[in-house]
């Protein structure tokens, strides 16, 4: 079965309108040693062949361990309906909209999207999406750099780590300066962030800051007094910015209604699967005040000539295919399929059922956390959490390890991701949600009871030696 | 000039019904959330349509009529020309053993350098990365009770 439609005989009447002789003819025009040598491929392989060849690949990832990773991407059941909605050959479409009287549906579902997103956080306005929730940051940030006139960010240092490292790669660029606010390290507020340390920081009168990023849940699932961190960059006449989980924002107070300003998260627990880390979904909102700021897509509602409702993309001027330099970002590509997969996903499961979705996964890392205290292993930070905590292993990074024999992906060890803060060294971030079983939290609590009985005395290197070396 | 044609559809916000569908999620206990403050609840749940299961699929089934699409014709549209993706991707893509969770692996950088000024019993390890079902790897094991 080819994919190109053209027969010999139809390419042969092609260059006979043209007037030339061979396909190569239309390159004369490019020197031959600009040319690229012949590609030197594999002969094709018949489909079934190359169906089988992926499926064994497929077959070499470990599909049957009982995960309790979440540490920005979130296992949830997604409803049949949705991937049978996304098959539908009919939204293969660009992702930018530009001829509306051909893409009603995609745009028409992108301002549905909008509007679930908007309700979920409270907020204003919702762009049609970005690649992931780190690229969202990072846009964010640059939105406050505008608004603001200024160029110096705060983050705090419980937002993802990978998301700091996106936003120090966007700020590098626009020379904007990132500084990181650190976390509590002991005491009833352990793992949130400082905000003795953030007065400190807003105090730098010579450089004062556009604004403060901070994650609701923060990285280590811990809840953060988010009212108390905006009113404190407010009052430092910068924005705030609440990283924000989706699923959470059916039970968790939203970005609206403790005065963020932006709000940007990682939009995959709404129907996305977890595909090895992507494609993902970034999520941008922010109050009307900011809606010329937002980089990416907006839709909107107006009437066609005849009076009737459509839906055009709408103060264009933003966007770097109108104004390049001045564009609100240069990254305007989105991942428009995935957020039809977030507003369907949020369509199906209705307020009650996210409710449920968010309410059954903070019950079920109640009951992880329970399960693992009496293994003896407890959590490192004591403040309250959604459905993710740290516990606190010595040798996490080996245990993990070990733990995968026994079938169980432990979550996260903080030293692969923190290696230089000695505050998370024996940090495990896990996580559970309403699809983790009884029987997977038994399984882990028991063989993390194995490893760390086994590996006494613990803080031997010898048995992370042993660990890691099957 | 018309853009929407005959087809125009209502949005989910038009077609929600207090009280109508909603997905079959099993219920939680009634007290999962008791032990969050309540300054981080949120009062009530968001307003998000209403909608039973026939009614979402019939919404989004007949807004992707309204498109054009490279599975309905030649799409030849400036910078975002789309070019045909063979099923056969569409098929690999759901296959479960490609939908893994992601790698868990040290971080290529941190604000304070890299990775290798760490202690002995924090280094990562890149072998930690991938789950591959090497041959030595066991299945899950029950307590036995």
């Amino acid at each position: 079965m080819g994919y190109a439609p053209h027969t010999h005989d139809d390419r042969r009447r092609m260059l006979e309108a043209l007037g030339i002789e061979s396909v190569d003819a239309l390159f004369a025009d490019i020197p031959p040693e600009l040319r690229s040598s012949p590609l030197r491929l594999s002969p094709p392989l018949p489909e079934q062949s190359v169906a089988a060849r992926l499926e064994r690949l497929a077959a070499r990832n470990r599909t049957d361990l009982a995960s309790f990773l979440g540490a920005g991407a979130y296992r949830h059941w997604t409803p049949p309906l949705v991937d049978q909605i996304l098959l539908r050959g009919e939204w293969y479409t660009a992702y930018t909209p530009y001829q509306p009287e051909v893409s009603q549906g995609t745009l028409q579902s992108i301002y549905e999207f909008q509007s679930l997103i908007a309700e979920l956080t409270g907020l204003d306005v919702v762009s049609a999406s970005h690649y992931d929730g780190a690229a969202a940051t990072a846009e964010a940030a640059l939105m406050a750099c505008r608004a603001s006139g200024r160029d110096r960010i705060l983050v705090s240092r419980a937002v993802h780590p990978q998301y700091r490292e996106t936003l120090r790669t966007y700020a590098a660029g626009a020379g904007v300066a990132v500084d990181e606010v650190p976390v509590v390290g002991e005491g009833p507020a352990a793992g949130t962030t400082d905000r003795t340390a953030l007065e400190r920081a807003l105090a730098d009168s010579a450089r004062p800051p556009a604004g403060l990023i901070a994650a609701q849940p923060n990285f280590f699932g811990l809840l953060e007094p988010m009212a108390e961190l905006g009113a404190a960059i407010h009052a430092a006449g910068g924005l705030f910015v609440a990283v924000v989980e989706p699923v959470s924002l059916a039970v968790l107070a939203p970005p609206g209604a403790y005065g963020a300003d932006i709000a940007a998260g990682e939009g995959q627990p709404l129907g996305i699967p977890l595909s090895y880390g992507g494609p993902y979904l970034g999520l941008l909102a922010c109050t009307n005040a900011l809606v010329r700021q937002i980089p990416g897509r907006l839709v909107g509602q107006t009437t066609d000539l005849d009076g009737r409702r459509a839906f055009v993309m709408t103060l264009r001027a933003r966007e770097q295919d109108i104004r390049r330099e001045r564009a609100a970002s240069n990254i305007c590509t989105n991942q428009a399929l995935l957020a039809l997969a977030a507003a369907v996903y949020l369509a199906a499961l209705g307020p009650h059922g996210l409710r449920d979705v968010a309410a059954g996964s903070a019950a079920r890392a109640a009951a992880l956390e329970r399960a693992l205290t009496e293994v003896g292993v407890e959590r490192l930070f004591p403040g309250p959490y959604f459905d993710e905590f740290v516990v606190r292993v010595p040798e996490a990074p080996a245990v993990h390890r070990r733990l995968l024999d026994h079938g169980v992906l432990a979550g996260l060890p903080l030293a692969l991701v923190e290696p230089d803060d000695p505050l998370l060294a024996d940090g495990l971030l896990v996580c559970a949600t309403e699809v983790t079983t009884d029987e997977e939290i038994e399984l882990f609590a028991w063989a993390l009871g194995e490893v760390l009985g086994a590996a006494a005395p613990r803080r031997q290197p010898t048995t992370a030696g042993a660990g890691g070396g099957r | 000039m018309s853009v929407t044609g005959p087809r125009l559809q209502p949005t989910l916000a038009e077609l929600s019904r207090p009280g109508r569908g909603g997905y079959p999620v099993p219920h939680p206990p009634s007290d999962a959330l008791d032990r969050i403050p309540a300054e981080h609840r949120r009062p009530a749940p968001p307003g998000l349509p209403e909608l039973a299961e026939p009614e979402v699929v019939r919404h989004f089934v007949n807004l992707s009529q309204l498109n054009h699409a490279v599975d309905t014709g030649f799409y030849p549209l400036g910078s975002c020309t789309m070019k045909y993706n063979p099923k056969l991707g569409e098929w690999a893509a759901r296959l479960p053993g490609l939908r893994p969770p992601p790698p868990v692996r040290a971080g290529r950088g941190s604000p304070r350098g890299p990775s290798s000024s760490s202690g002995p019993s924090s280094r990562p390890s890149p072998r930690s990365a991938a789950w591959r079902r090497s041959p030595s790897s066991r299945r899950p094991e029950r307590r036995a009770s």
